[in-house]
């Protein structure tokens, strides 16, 4: 204690000073309010959060407006209204390969990542070696934190010419092949990015489910890939449903992977987006590309909520945790 | 008990106090007084309302309705910063972030005590708790007994005028609760502080208690020392809920003014004394309870009562042995008896006799029926 | 049949670990994990020019260069300085709206919290686009901190969640304990509250800085050239060609990423990002 008392006091003095002048500012208020606060208060905490998001409300609001304005080579925007963007989208067969192409790939790469998260948070959470799942997590977070860029990157230098599997085909006598540019190498770089959120989703999910449940159920019968379909995936239905959505939900919107791994001939949606605002400066028409976006997204996870519920992403009060 | 001195304001006394959530009312209009330096336990099953009391006296939540006095003064609206209480929690809520030594001198950075003052004191709670050496130490270090002292140095560091203790034996085992138990009584003892004690552990509130109040349903059933509740009990309930207890009903067939005869509902008639004279008139309903270790049971009995029985069941505990009886005439009773030198263990099945005193037992008017 | 099966299973047990079949796969999934990730590590020490496998000759010389390039280091000072506005922003904001949504009654809960999913829900590239139109509107398009604000927006659940979750798990003695001890509200507040809430913040903050300082679409979208954030920058230089320089500038990235997870394994431990 003696330690302690000698880097006390000049510090101390001033944190007690300092804490002691915002009491003071705080007993001018009324009483109630600091000692039983209104949920008025509750409602002022909100606010802040309300605004950041209400950037993404309006903003919606604004693209839906947009979508319906005219588009002029020159002046870029006329403020009358058409319904000339929606029928190009609707009508351009370029556009409905493009959607349907995003959606085709993003199912391939939600369920491929969900599947195979599902291995890898359970090992990971009940896994009985310390540095094991040290290791896990280290090879689950080192990737998640660092970005789709650098990965993207990455797997241009894995997949490329002169890269690392057409040098290892090359001892072999083959190639070198061409992987970059096609489907496959898009859902392959995007399942690697996507595999984190998936993990990282369900992994609590399963740390929710109790041990002992496991081995009430092989007591009862049932081998280890029946209990883990019967019982450990059952109840992480939850982080399941919230993996899908997020998976999906980033993986439609992706722009990078196709862009760079994809080298324009494997487009998603964003790609088309971009070229649209940049390229032609079509505002309109890019709106209402988006807004086809989110109406897309947004049907699929009303029906992952609607068959499987809305899972981790809720904020659940008490008990349970989040 | 010695120490109770009547002629003062009470410590603290609670005034009508009422505690309802929306249509539940956790307590229901409680008075009672508690003196200085008493140790006051309340006493009552889980949901009986005794952690609402306790956070009324500390302030958490206001009382519905009545009042609370702490020397004299009405504290409802004394926020629990100011109402210089110190408390024992259920959990003993330490706090995880800071050191042994960080959490007993919370209380007094908050009341800005000067740092060397604070080291001293921190220093004389851990010789109180006898554990001199662990300041420095993390809270999550600590086993369930030093969380347990930790938490008691805790709340007594201040001084406080009165101090609070949630069931603060729950967390720990058996053997530790015994120990914990005389440590409490010697800190209190030490310390000298006024002390309510909440449980819902019998045996804990009689060893521990000046007084226990025993409350049920939000209201206070019986409010007495323990020797009084345990002898006296001034309701089935507390018969029941203290102590082994067979409820027998019967009906009063006759009485001398002293003494009256009850029949049981298997037509035996059993001779009583009640404590409060004159007994019921007869035909009253009443309940008759008897503590398993008034009764005797043996090849003979020569008590006030004795009848021809047969056992049911045997559960030896070691130091005593507990049977579960029938009556020939159908009633079921059971008998604990001491397990000592030349003491016979019956079987089950064997014909025994089985007896016990009049005044040995607890007369009450029947509550339905 | 059930022979054969028999002695699958004793050959299996005589496999190492608990879990043999799992960690066969789950072993698969670090090195698909990590080599795409490591990879740009080994390029950077690329001696020649041109990245190829396996390398002419090993060198540092990418990394004597990272100081003479002034584009690289301005973008990388960009993103840093717009990460930790982002945080900055999601701390408060995140703390805030956790304890507003667990610790009062609020009406509508459960339709602020959809709302408040939004970031999440609407695609990235919408994100974009919608911040870009606004910006646009308002006529701070192009300021820096315009970039910072929109990660924060878009990231935010992720600090809501890990604050709520903290929240959650508050045990409401410690509370009633400091303020039975003599703590007043602002005190319990900061001695207490804070202290639990912790971890979370740390959390959630963390993901915030490294999501922000990695951030790329919606950065794409929102910056003009005289702002271009460091993977906005990477991005174009990749397009350019696959550069060796890059190779060392992303590099940086993978150092930060470990950085990241090394400074959160000893804040928090790692496990705690697998509980919200």
């Amino acid at each position: 204690m003696s330690r302690r008392s000698e880097r006390w006091s000049p510090l101390l003095a001033a944190r007690r000073a300092a804490v002691d002048a915002l009491i003071a500012l705080k007993e001018r208020l009324p009483e109630d309010a600091y000692r039983n606060p209104p949920t008025a208060v509750g409602y002022l905490l909100l606010v802040p959060a309300l605004v950041l998001v209400g950037f993404l409300f309006v903003g919606m609001l604004l693209l839906a407006w947009y979508s319906v304005l005219t588009f002029d080579p020159i002046e870029i925007l006329v403020y009358e209204l058409t319904l000339e963007n929606w029928r190009r989208l609707f009508a351009t067969t370029g556009y409905h390969v493009i959607f349907l192409r995003t959606i085709a790939l993003t199912t391939v790469v939600t369920v491929l990542a969900v599947a195979l998260a599902l291995p890898y948070a359970y090992l990971t959470v009940r896994v009985r070696s310390a540095p094991l799942r040290k290791l896990l997590l280290v090879s689950l977070f080192v990737p998640f934190f660092t970005g789709v860029i650098v990965r993207a990157y990455g797997w241009l230098i894995v997949l490329g010419r002169e890269g690392v599997v057409n040098a290892v085909l090359g001892v072999f006598g083959i190639g070198p092949v061409r992987f970059l540019a096609s489907e496959g190498a898009v859902v392959l770089a995007l399942l690697q990015i996507m595999l984190p959120f998936a993990i990282v989703m369900i992994a609590p999910a399963i740390q929710n489910v109790d041990r002992e449940l496991e081995l009430a159920a092989s007591n009862l019968g049932a081998d280890r890939l029946a209990t883990f379909r019967r019982v450990v995936i059952p109840l992480a239905a939850p982080g399941i449903a919230g993996a899908t959505i997020v998976v999906f939900t980033i993986t439609a919107a992706t722009f990078a992977i196709p862009d760079l791994i994809g080298g324009g001939r494997v487009d998603f949606v964003a790609n088309l987006v971009y070229r649209t605002l940049f390229d032609s400066g079509n505002y309109p028409l890019a709106a209402a590309t988006s807004v086809a976006l989110v109406a897309v997204t947004s049907a699929v996870v009303v029906g992952i909520f609607r068959t499987i519920g809305s899972g981790t992403l809720g904020i659940r009060r008490g008990g349970g945790g989040g | 008990m010695s120490r109770r001195g009547s002629t003062r304001t009470p410590a603290i006394r609670l005034d009508g106090v009422t505690k309802r959530f929306g249509d539940v009312t956790a307590v229901d209009d409680v008075s009672l007084g508690i003196d200085r330096e008493e140790f006051l336990t309340i006493l009552g099953p889980s949901g009986a309302g005794k952690t609402s009391l306790l956070h009324m006296i500390a302030g958490f939540t206001e009382p519905t309705d009545g009042e609370i006095y702490i020397d004299g003064d009405p504290v409802t609206d004394v926020p629990p910063y100011e109402r210089e209480i110190g408390m024992v929690f259920q959990s003993m809520a330490l706090f995880p972030h800071m050191t042994v030594g960080e959490n007993v001198a919370f209380p007094l950075e908050m009341r800005r005590y000067d740092p060397d003052r604070i080291d001293e004191r921190v220093r004389e709670m851990l010789e109180l708790i006898q554990l001199p050496d662990i300041a420095d130490r993390d809270v999550t270090e600590l086993s369930g007994g030093q969380r347990q002292r930790v938490a008691i140095a805790r709340a007594l560091a201040f001084e406080p005028t009165l101090l609070l203790l949630d069931e603060p034996l729950s967390s720990l085992d058996k053997k530790l609760r015994g120990e914990m138990r005389r440590e409490l009584l010697r800190i209190h003892r030490t310390a000298g502080v006024t002390t309510v004690h909440v449980t819902h552990n019998q045996e804990e509130a009689l060893t521990m208690a000046d007084r226990i109040a025993v409350i049920d349903g939000g209201e206070i059933a019986q409010h007495a020392s323990a020797e009084e509740l345990y002898d006296r009990p001034n309701s089935p309930f507390i018969a029941d809920f203290i102590g082994d207890t067979t409820l027998l009903s019967g009906r009063v067939r006759e009485h001398d003014g002293r003494e009256c005869t009850v029949e049981l509902a298997g037509g035996e008639p059993v001779r009583c004394l009640p404590a409060e004279a004159p007994p019921p008139d007869p035909g009253t309903p009443v309940q008759v309870g008897l503590r398993y270790e008034r009764i005797v049971a043996g090849e003979t009995v020569a008590t006030d009562n004795a009848f021809d029985a047969t056992v049911r069941e045997v559960a030896f505990e070691g130091d005593t042995v507990t049977y579960e009886v029938d009556l020939d005439g159908g009633v079921e009773l059971s008998v604990t008896e001491l397990n000592t030198t030349g003491t016979r263990v019956f079987e089950r099945g064997r014909e025994v006799a089985v007896g016990w005193n009049a005044g040995d037992e607890f007369l009450y008017p029947a509550t339905e029926g | 049949m059930a022979d054969r099966r028999r002695r699958l299973r004793a050959l299996l047990r005589r496999l190492p670990g608990e879990y043999p079949v799992l960690g066969a796969i789950v072993a698969a999934q670090v090195v698909f994990l990590l080599v795409p990730t490591l990879i740009v590590l080994v390029a950077s020490f690329q001696g020649g020019s041109v990245i190829r496998f396996p390398p002419d000759e090993l060198s540092v010389q990418w990394y004597a260069a990272l100081p003479g390039e002034e584009r690289f280091l301005a973008a990388f000072y960009r993103s840093v300085l717009v990460a930790t506005f982002c945080t900055a922003v999601a701390i408060p904001v995140g703390i805030a709206t956790g304890l507003g949504l667990i610790r009062y009654e609020i009406r509508f809960a459960g339709g602020i919290q959809l709302y408040l999913l939004l970031p999440f829900t609407v695609p990235l590239v919408v994100s974009g686009v919608v911040l870009l139109l606004i910006f646009r509107e308002l006529g701070v398009l192009g300021q820096l901190w315009t970039v910072g604000l929109a990660l924060a927006i878009i990231n935010l659940p992720f600090m809501i969640w890990s604050v709520t979750s903290r929240v959650n798990a508050l045990d409401p003695e410690l509370e009633h304990a400091a303020r039975n001890l003599g703590a007043e509200e602002l005190q319990t507040f900061l001695h207490v509250t804070l202290p639990a809430l912790m971890p979370g913040v740390i959390t959630g903050g963390l993901i915030m800085f490294v999501l922000a300082l990695n951030e790329f679409l919606v950065s794409l979208l929102i910056t003009t050239p005289n702002i271009v954030t460091l993977p906005v920058l990477i991005y174009t230089s990749i397009r350019a060609n696959v550069s060796p320089l890059v190779a060392a500038v992303a590099s940086v990235y993978v150092l930060a990423a470990a950085l990241a997870v090394l400074a959160a394994d000893r804040l928090v431990g790692l496990e705690e990002f697998l509980r919200s």
